[in-house]
């Protein structure tokens, strides 16, 4: 751990990971922050992007808070090792107080490089940042599963690094800022050690236990055809469709769909359960959800125990409605 | 042991991997006091992270198409050594514990030192093979900073290793919307995504037989770099300033609305999901 | 007055069939919380003679707790653990609701007992199964080789009868009854499936959790070599000083495959790789004790193995809690998945039902009995899953029907086996327990003495016979 001169660095440097030219959207969400953040510490902000193809980046960031954009031309496209090397040269230069990264894979590999190079802290997946009454980053992240919530400080030394992941900062707002001074350096940078061979776009990952948003079918469902209202909702959520064991048991759902005991564990960010009961077994498979919305006409279902936001009502009402509703803002 | 090459690299030997494994509590149901914010660990059984048995799987599929020895290493306290004696039973030659007070309380930044320093101590090894993250910590960022330590280059996440000789080692990873598939000379660390290593099943042979292996431990006089304060809770650039429990859910009543009204507050409730 | 008692209705439909998929019917179900609603609830029925059910998680395989008529009282909500304390000499106490399922109350145990580690040694391998259902049926658990019967680990219960009165019952207190026969009062409720009464609280023993636990599974490519394995451990079992044999679990080759083509579902064991096609058998062994001895006993069961050509490297063997309970759900796939097939199968045809053997043969050797099971299965053209307590020769055969007449034949060769056992004095319910499914299946081969005894029970305690009727003996429930 390296102790730094605290008053040598000031400001707050975002990383903006560029793909194909085209920002990613996490760049745009950790400015917000960052704005946030630096309006409580009276500082400014600063965005760093590397590889080929930038020509577009200031553009689709210019309505951004930013006192500088560094944009950082190279001939590789990514590898953690040369970005690391460009953005160690512009921590130096700009010695800013806080990095923040983005925590996507990229950002995942390059935050670590960085942090060492620095002898500094890294803090990766805080749910939140604040600033303390001495102006240090308080770094937020669950712990243990998220059954524990952690608070951390880098107190010492500089810059202090935070990765966030994507989703869960708020994006910039329109507003009206100074315009920001764009920097562009074409960078001699590789390392032989490492070559990319190839890139090929890639479809997601369909399995259930994939899905951060989960609708799932119970015995309420009256007729396998009802599934597809069912679908249609899970598809218009950006979701999947699960069920418990009893519509298996029909044929309706395969195994591979099926949550319980006896199925797969899953522990999505949302789940809305439809005519599901909550049997101990089924309620087994779905400890780690974050947030479950349980939809039943009984009052008295197990599921609404432990339901986050348990609904009484019935689906065959709801379903329709939350179709229509969402089908509609989607052409506002 | 003296401080420095324990294992010095010999020309045309087979070639060394390391493998970072760790102890960590069973149940990620951390149990933790409200009152005292104490997490409650007496009872929790200590198994391996489930990440570096893949991890080690990665190393004992690369030992079946070339020359290798593979040396697990854990950082921890003395009853970590049971992740050794696990790691015998599924195949891997040599364990070593990095054990010492100096060492405990570390962050990211002093566990990767830490690493860094005892697998120097050890020997020059071609490869290093890390899990993806752990369950306890879940930060996933001790690779890359190991990696940075020894100054070699890394790949995160692999899921699978087409190719390895004593010179480079062909991988691919999966990015979020992209696959790559990337070549890094030796020595170089990756980091295994787990599904793509289902680990193999400790055989009755090899854990008996690994039993009876020696365990070699690490403390700070083995190490080249011998002053405390660079490793353990000193050496650590983060702190933890306080533990809290997330804020949940109180149990609430079921609500009773009509479809309308009800369908307006679910979807209320998907704050943050990008649904338009 | 608040509502407890509900009419039947479509969103109940769940709870009139069981694991064995044997279903009934019923007019009204409650969930009472605590023993104030059960009361009740047996008063407001008992002014209308409507009979009970006693329901608790659903995972019987005979039907007892399948309602023929009448009303179920379904006890899951009734899932607490009330107390607990340490006892001098290291056991402990518990007293739980009954029902609190198996995974539970091993989080309230681990919870309570932070310091001295216990466990309640009785432990059938599903674990949502509730310990009321574990008290009524009898059920024991792949470790009874080692820690001994389910009962033992019953202190006292509560239990409350049909004029809504609740008896305490403790260890110890003897009974005669009219024929003279002097029983434990505990037994007039243990094993004999709700007949006597509802059970509204268990006082269990727990014992000192063992230092360590290593779980072995032992691959055969032969069926007789796992066979030959098992009857040498039978004659020889290795001893040592601070660790024993717990379980050693026999899983045929139709299970392996029945398992293994589920188990990209089954979150436990999904890890688990795929065994060799051509391994006929595998041996489960559990040893629990103090490190050292366990090794010792290990070396010595893969001596044994070696011999039996079943190859050391091959063997899985892991260690502590978390990856033992991977083998453990394994074992249970067994149970699981040949549930899964009837469940299939019963989409075609809804007469069908579990058809699973719970015998125990002592005097011929194990090798015997599975060539035996395997030979009459293939003699009538019969497909069967076949795993069970190897050492105790318990098997379990699973038939698994194609068709309604594969059904039928199966129930034949279930009554010819029935038969043979006991001529050999051996037990045709070891532990499912009869209920309503094994009563009509084995109904008049059930020892006789048994039957008298039940019903002896039945008519001192429950004059009005309101408990679960159709269980043990014949009798349709419905209203008087």
């Amino acid at each position: 751990m390296k102790k730094a001169n605290i008053e040598e660095w000031s400001g707050i440097l975002v990383y903006v990971e560029c793909r194909k030219g085209k920002v990613h959207p996490v760049g745009r969400e950790l400015i917000g922050e960052a704005w946030r953040l630096a309006e409580k510490l009276k500082t400014s902000v600063y965005a760093a992007a590397a590889g080929a193809r930038l020509d577009d980046v200031s553009g689709q960031l210019a309505d951004c808070p930013l006192e500088q954009l560094y944009l950082f031309e190279t001939e590789d496209e990514y590898t953690p090792v040369v970005y690391e090397k460009i953005i160690t040269g512009c921590i130096e230069m700009l010695k800013p107080a806080i990095v923040l990264i983005g925590g996507t894979h990229e950002g995942r590999a390059l935050a670590p490089r960085l942090a060492v190079a620095f002898e500094s802290g890294l803090t990766a997946d805080c749910t939140s940042l604040e600033i303390d009454e001495e102006g240090n980053l308080i770094q937020i992240r669950p712990a243990f599963g998220g059954n524990v919530m952690a608070s951390i400080l880098t107190a010492q030394s500089r810059p202090q690094f935070a990765t966030v992941r994507a989703g869960i900062m708020e994006p910039v707002t329109a507003g009206h800022f100074q315009k920001m001074a764009v920097v562009r350096r074409r960078m001699n940078v590789t390392d032989e050690r490492v070559r990319i061979l190839g890139m090929k776009e890639t479809e997601r990952g369909d399995s259930i236990t994939d899905q951060k948003i989960l609708v799932v079918a119970g015995r309420g469902v009256r007729k396998k055809g009802d599934l597809e209202m069912l679908r249609e909702l899970a598809k218009l959520l950006g979701g999947g469709l699960a069920s418990s064991r009893a519509l298996v048991e029909k044929g309706w759902m395969s195994p591979g769909e099926q949550i319980g005991l006896s199925g797969n564990t899953v522990s999505p960010q949302y789940m809305i359960t439809c005519g599901v009961s909550g049997t101990v077994q089924f309620m087994a498979g779905i400890k780690q959800t974050k947030n479950i919305i349980a939809i039943n006409t009984d009052s008295r279902s197990r599921i609404f125990e432990i339901a986050h936001y348990p609904v009484c009502g019935d689906l065959y009402e709801i379903v329709p409605k939350m179709i229509e509703r969402l089908k509609c803002k989607s052409f506002e | 042991m003296e401080p420095g090459k324990h294992f010095p690299r010999e020309s045309g030997s087979s070639m060394k991997i390391a493998v970072c494994m760790k102890q960590v509590p069973a149940v990620s149901e951390g149990n933790m006091d409200p009152k005292t914010g104490v997490l409650l660990r007496a009872g929790m059984e200590a198994i391996v992270n489930v990440y570096d048995l893949a991890a080690l799987e990665a190393a004992l599929r690369m030992k079946e198409s070339i020359d290798a020895s593979i040396h697990v290493f854990t950082m921890g306290p003395s009853k970590a050594e049971s992740v050794l004696r696990e790691a015998f039973a599924m195949g891997a030659d040599e364990g070593w514990l990095i054990c010492d007070k100096a060492f405990a309380g570390a962050d990211v930044l002093a566990t990767s030192y830490t690493l860094m320093q005892a697998i120097r101590a050890v020997g020059d090894f071609d490869l290093i093979l890390c899990g993806k993250q752990t369950t306890d910590g879940d930060t996933a960022q001790v690779s890359g900073g190991l990696a940075r330590w020894m100054d070699i280059p890394h790949a995160n996440w692999v899921t699978e290793v087409i190719n390895i000789s004593h010179k480079e080692i062909n991988v691919r990873y999966n990015m979020e919307n992209s696959t790559v598939t990337a070549s890094m000379s030796l020595p170089c660390l990756v980091s295994v995504e787990k599904d793509f290593f289902i680990p193999r099943m400790p055989s009755l042979k090899l854990k008996i037989s690994g039993k009876k292996k020696t365990v070699h431990v690490l403390t700070i006089e083995d190490l080249e770099d011998q002053d405390k304060k660079h490793y353990g809770l000193s050496g650590s650039a983060t702190k933890v300033r306080k533990i809290f429990p997330p804020p949940r859910t109180k149990h609430q009543e079921p609500v009773t609305f009509d479809g309308d009204k009800a369908a307006e507050y679910i979807l209320s409730q998907l704050s943050d999901v990008n649904l338009f | 007055m608040r509502q407890l008692i509900y009419p039947m209705k479509e969103q109940y439909e769940e709870f009139i069939i069981d694991e064995s998929k044997f279903s009934g019917y019923a007019q009204s179900i409650s969930f009472p919380k605590n023993e104030e609603e059960i009361r009740e609830v047996i008063k407001e029925l008992g002014e209308k003679h409507i009979p009970i059910t006693i329901q608790g998680g659903k995972t019987g395989i005979t039907g007892a707790g399948v309602p023929e008529g009448g009303h179920i009282m379904n006890l899951s909500h009734m899932n607490q653990m009330k107390d607990g304390c340490l006892l001098e000499g290291g056991n402990g106490l518990i007293v739980v609701e009954p029902g609190i399922n198996l995974m539970d109350l091993r989080k309230e145990i681990n919870a309570t007992f932070r310091k001295n580690l216990l466990f309640w040694p009785p432990d059938p391998t599903e674990t949502s199964a509730t310990v009321g259902g574990v008290a009524a049926s009898n059920a024991q658990g792949i470790s009874r080789l080692l820690y001994g019967d389910s009962r033992d680990y019953i202190e006292a219960l509560r239990i409350i009868d049909s004029k809504g009165q609740a008896h305490f019952i403790e260890r110890g207190k003897k009974f005669t009854l009219p024929s003279g026969k002097s029983i434990e009062m505990l037994d007039a409720v243990l094993g004999k499936e709700g007949i006597t009464g509802v059970i509204s609280e268990l006082t269990l023993k727990l014992i000192p959790k063992p230092e360590s636990i290593w779980g072995i599974a032992f691959f055969f490519e032969q069926a007789e070599d796992a066979g030959k394995f098992v009857d040498t451990l039978k004659r020889d079992l290795p001893k040592s000083k601070n660790a024993a044999v717990a379980a050693a679990e026999y899983i045929d080759r139709e299970s392996i495959s029945l398992i293994e083509s589920h188990k990209g579902t089954m979150t436990k064991i999904k890890e688990l790789p795929n065994i060799d096609e051509n391994r006929a058998g595998m041996v489960y062994i559990e040893i629990h004790g103090e490190e050292e001895g366990i090794e010792e006993l290990a070396e010595s069961l893969m001596e044994s193995a070696i011999i039996c050509n079943s190859d050391p490297d091959e063997a899985w063997a892991v260690s502590g809690e978390t990856d033992v309970e991977k083998l453990r759900a394994f074992r249970h796939g067994a149970a699981e998945t040949s549930n899964l097939y009837i469940e299939k199968v019963r989409r075609d045809d809804k007469r069908i039902t579990k058809l699973g053997t719970d015998m125990i043969v002592s005097n011929l050797t194990f090798s015997r009995v599975l060539a035996d099971i395997q030979e009459e299965l293939d003699d009538a053209g019969l497909k069967g899953c076949v795993f069970g307590h190897a050492l105790e020769n318990h098997l379990h055969v699973n038939i698994l029907p194609e068709c309604y007449g594969d059904y039928e034949k199966g129930i034949g060769l279930i009554r010819k086996w029935a038969a043979e056992v006991n001529e050999q004095h051996g037990e045709i319910v070891g532990e499912h327990g009869i209920g309503k499914l094994k009563q009509r299946i084995l109904g008049d081969l059930i020892s006789g003495q048994y039957i008298e005894l039940c019903r002896e029970l039945k008519s001192e305690f429950d004059k009005e016979n309101i408990w679960n009727r159709g269980n043990i003996f014949p009798e349709k429930a419905g209203q008087v």
